[in-house]
């Protein structure tokens, strides 16, 4: 190691008291560079210490309030901060309750309306179905009409017309008085 | 049995994950000290200091539960500091003006006061010359004692970058004692 080296070296350990042996050998072989680091070792003395910065007991004391505080302080925000949010949104969620609500009483409404609508249609639909494997009696098909309630003659009626086939119809006109039955 | 510093400490940073407000308060009061020697002397104000101190702690304490002891936990306390500092001297600019105010010691010896104030004034008129990453190196490594490894990974910087910083920063202190006969 050269002198240069050396000194390049010192500056990476200022204010350090162990040192590698490559160092400390040069050291004790070259005054100049044992001055060099005799004079950087009084320096870093004299810069003294982290405690020699330290703030006194009182003004630790009064920022440690401080901080307790502010942290206080940030807490009541956030409280009041989720409050406010809950304000905002229940007013929201009052109406989107609401709604869905109303939308399940309608949808259970049309439901139930489907499913007598059902009921109308699959009795219709077996009577088509008799009609059209020619298998009906023609004694049955009275009687089987008077199967439908009262309530729903009317959509039946209309029902068997929608899905009757033209050569239904014409069937229907041959064998049956069509204008009796409906 | 005793337990010991470190014992203790490392217990009040679990309370204070779990949420312990108390456990949180001495910690801060444990690391005020060194927390405010270090936004003094980076910034050269001591209210300034004091808001950086305060900002600090509250950031610790937004942050605390998620500190994984990757680090330990002083040494993740001064990045936090750092950051504080060096965002805050973006913002106020390179130039810093030496303040007023002085830190109160705790030493009621005037001769000391004496010696104190003078090494204060010196180190604080060197501290101000010296360019944001080399004054930030220059005080984690020579005052808070950090290793280059530490102060690489705290900052982001490659080891010898951090060696060079530090090396700069030594070679102006010197060449400023030489110039103001603080070796003396």
């Amino acid at each position: 190691m050269n002198c240069k080296q050396c000194q390049h070296q010192l500056l990476l350990y200022f204010g350090q008291k162990e040192l590698p042996e490559d160092l400390q050998e040069h050291l004790l072989e070259c005054n100049s560079c044992k001055k060099h680091k005799d004079e950087l070792d009084a320096l870093a003395e004299k810069s003294g210490s982290d405690k020699d910065f330290y703030p006194d007991d009182y003004m630790t004391e009064q920022m440690v309030k401080r901080v307790n505080k502010a942290i206080d302080n940030l807490e009541h925000s956030k409280i009041t901060k989720t409050k406010n949010i809950w304000h905002s949104y229940i007013p929201a969620a009052a109406a989107v309750i609401l709604f869905v609500g109303l939308s399940l009483i309608g949808y259970l409404y049309v439901l139930k309306g489907n499913d007598h609508q059902q009921a109308t249609i699959n009795n219709s639909d077996s009577l088509i179905v008799q009609t059209e494997n020619k298998d009906l009696n023609t004694e049955d098909l009275p009687s089987l009409l008077f199967e439908f309630t009262a309530e729903n003659q009317e959509n039946a009626r209309d029902l068997l017309i929608d899905n009757i086939t033209d050569e239904d119809l014409k069937y229907l006109e041959k064998n049956f008085d069509v204008g009796e039955i409906l | 049995m005793l337990k010991t510093d470190k014992t203790l400490f490392n217990e009040w940073i679990e309370e204070a994950q779990a949420g312990n407000r108390e456990a949180f308060s001495k910690i801060v009061k444990k690391m005020m000290k060194p927390i405010i020697a270090m936004t003094y002397k980076m910034t050269q104000n001591i209210d300034s200091a004091q808001d950086l101190a305060q900002d600090t702690f509250v950031s610790v304490w937004q942050n605390i539960a998620n500190f994984r002891g990757e680090a330990k936990f002083e040494n993740w306390i001064y990045r936090i500091a750092t950051n504080k500092c060096l965002n805050h001297l973006k913002k106020e600019g390179k130039n810093i003006a030496l303040d007023n105010h002085e830190l109160i010691y705790s030493t009621n010896d005037p001769s000391k006061e004496i010696l104190k104030r003078e090494l204060k004034e010196n180190i604080l008129t060197f501290m101000a010359q010296l360019p944001q990453q080399q004054r930030i190196v220059f005080e984690l490594h020579f005052y808070k004692e950090l290793t280059f490894e530490n102060i690489a990974q705290l900052t982001g910087k490659a080891l010898g970058t951090v060696k060079t910083l530090y090396r700069e920063a030594i070679a102006k202190l010197r060449a400023t004692a030489l110039k103001k006969g603080w070796h003396r």
